[in-house]
């Protein structure tokens, strides 16, 4: 059963399982590996999963995180049903490798994406193909973003991302690309266009349980809010730090990386109000998986690619290794297995603990060559004891 | 800068050249002294008002100080070469500056070409406008002040603000930057990897 024995995503023991297994049929105990019609024999189906991926979104950008005004009630709500990781961070705190970690398990030095310049490799294995092979239906909205062209990506029966400005999309009228078509954008804005397409693909008519990857463009650079939002925060003191003076954003190398050039306090304020359209649409997610009633087994796990310096060390952009910058929110919403919702945990995640997870959580074995460990111990018992240690790197 | 405009007297070098270009460089370099170590000013605002000062007199003398030196030069007889070398004296001390911060982590030839990003170019370009628009704004003054004929528009000034115009939409208008930045990226992409 792999590393982590867990058919049912009940809290039963290792014990409890192999009893089960051992007086089902042989049929039976081959279910999760036989693909649809394993799905289609089981009373108790595999959890659908909705993973959604924003970008550059600090950990403490959220009301449920005390941001002093930023209001992200979907958000928080999703944190007041599921459980908030505390100390979750990135491998490398960079969009390309980051985001093929999540995807892999895998350390860059692994999965050979290094930075925003070396390609993805197709020999790569992303958690989504292995959850095709086992019967999940599977789908990734957005930004996909890694170095090379776009690939077929395997295990995919939808595939929808972007490739304009060097894959970083843009945030109004971003043409998409659709297995591997080129179609333009039906909505203007990118979160609610990719939006649109994720509660397409999860109200389709299927046997299967499904799992979608929605990675959205936002909150990254050019920080663009939907039209109604833009402004919202015009007025509000701002909290930057000590050392964000307005100057910051044309001194100390920002430049080099990610061409943010001009007044810090109006990218702020730009950035918190992008993170409240993001929060607008993740709420029509949850919005749909209530509508389909398919609440109580639907995982939904939030996250971003990296944080994100707001002049914290004299620094702007993200890469290296301080906390703003490697800092995550991470929220899961698992009703079957949470037991104590609203709860925050302290145990260190990492995005490379995502794969192996969403794996374990779909009653997948994990693959040996997958980095990162499950922690679906915590969210089972929030007291498990966990890492203390963990390497993070930077390719320059 | 046609031999009409040499009624102006021309001062020794010192005083033509060294002086407002060494001037506006010792600004700078004042300047991002203080911007730099603002941070160890425990007072709150006292620490804001010496990093926004100082980093606001930094990026203009780095930005804008020809409007300064260009004019000072001309009006004490320095020749156009050098109105040219005085105005880019910061600039040159301030990307050597961070040429040798960046090449800390990045190859010699990852270094140089660091000085094709966007901040460089732009205050590049910036600079020889400026110095069309004080060409232009001499010679007028200069055409008031002098009894002989003194022809303010010529080709070269003119140039030079148009280009800083165009450079000003391609680095920093179109896509706020980032189209540009892509560009460049590419380049280094193709260069270096």
């Amino acid at each position: 059963m792999g590393k982590h024995t867990n058919i049912f995503h009940q809290n039963i023991t290792r014990r409890d399982v192999l009893k089960t297994l051992g007086a089902a049929s042989a049929a039976g105990m081959m279910m999760p590996f036989m693909g649809k019609q394993a799905f289609a024999r089981s009373n108790d189906k595999p959890p659908n999963i909705i993973f959604i991926l924003s970008d550059d979104h600090r950990w403490d950008a959220l009301s449920s995180e005390g941001h002093p005004f930023i209001q992200t009630p979907n958000m928080d709500k999703l944190a007041s049903e599921g459980i908030s990781f505390n100390n979750a961070f990135v491998t490398t705190s960079l969009c390309s490798p980051s985001r093929a970690s999540f995807l892999t398990g895998q350390y860059a030095h692994t999965h050979g994406v290094k930075n925003n310049l070396t390609p993805w490799k197709d020999s790569n294995v992303t958690f989504l193909e292995i959850m095709k092979n086992q019967g999940y239906d599977t789908a990734f909205i957005g930004k996909w973003h890694m170095p090379g062209k776009i690939p077929t990506l395997r295990g995919m029966d939808k595939f929808i991302t972007f490739d304009v400005q060097a894959g970083q999309g843009k945030y109004f009228n971003c043409p998409l690309i659709i297995d591997g078509k080129e179609v333009p954008s039906r909505k203007p804005y990118i979160t609610e266009e990719l939006t649109d397409h994720a509660i397409e693909f999860m109200g389709q008519n299927r046997d299967n349980p499904f799992c979608l990857y929605l990675s959205h463009k936002a909150v990254h650079h050019q920080f663009k809010a939907a039209p109604e939002h833009q402004g919202m925060y015009d007025n509000v003191p701002l909290n930057l730090p000590k050392e964000s003076d307005p100057w910051i954003t044309w001194t100390n190398g920002s430049v080099y990386y990610g061409a943010i050039m001009g007044p810090m306090e109006k990218f702020y304020r730009d950035y918190c109000e992008a993170i409240v359209s993001l929060d607008q649409q993740i709420g029509r997610v949850m919005e749909k998986v209530e509508e389909m009633g398919i609440a109580d087994n639907t995982i939904i796990i939030y996250t971003s690619d990296n944080g994100y310096f707001w002049g914290e060390h004299h620094l702007v952009d993200k890469r290296w290794f301080y906390e703003e910058s490697i800092h995550i929110p991470f929220i899961v919403r698992h009703p079957k297995m949470i037991s104590a919702p609203g709860k925050k945990v302290d145990q260190m995640i990492l995005n490379i603990d995502v794969a192996p997870t969403i794996l374990d959580l779909a009653g997948i074995p994990v693959p040996d060559s997958m980095e990162g460990k499950s922690f679906t111990p915590i969210l089972k018992n929030n007291s498990t004891p966990w890492r203390k240690a963990w390497l993070y790197e930077y390719f320059k | 800068m046609t031999s009409k405009q040499l009624i102006i007297d021309k001062k020794p070098l010192f005083h033509r050249f060294i002086v407002p270009a060494g001037l506006l460089l010792l600004i700078a370099i004042v300047s991002a002294l203080l911007y730099f170590n603002s941070g160890l000013i425990e007072n709150d605002r006292i620490h804001w008002i010496v990093a926004y000062v100082s980093g606001l007199i930094l990026f203009i003398s780095i930005g804008f100080g020809t409007f300064f030196v260009y004019p000072f030069m001309y009006f004490r007889g320095a020749s156009g070469k050098e109105r040219v070398l005085g105005s880019l004296v910061t600039f040159i001390a301030w990307t050597f500056k961070e040429l040798v911060r960046v090449s800390e982590y990045f190859t010699l030839g990852e270094t140089l070409y660091y000085s094709a990003s966007s901040i460089f170019l732009l205050i590049l370009f910036g600079i020889f406008g400026q110095m069309g628009v004080c060409e232009l704004i001499c010679r007028k003054i200069n055409k008031k002040r002098s009894p002989e004929s003194i022809k303010v528009i010529t080709p070269l000034p003119v140039v030079a603000i148009i280009a800083a115009l165009f450079a000003l939409f391609i680095l920093l208008i179109w896509g706020v930057g980032v189209h540009w930045f892509y560009i460049y990226m590419e380049g280094y992409k193709a260069l270096f990897h």
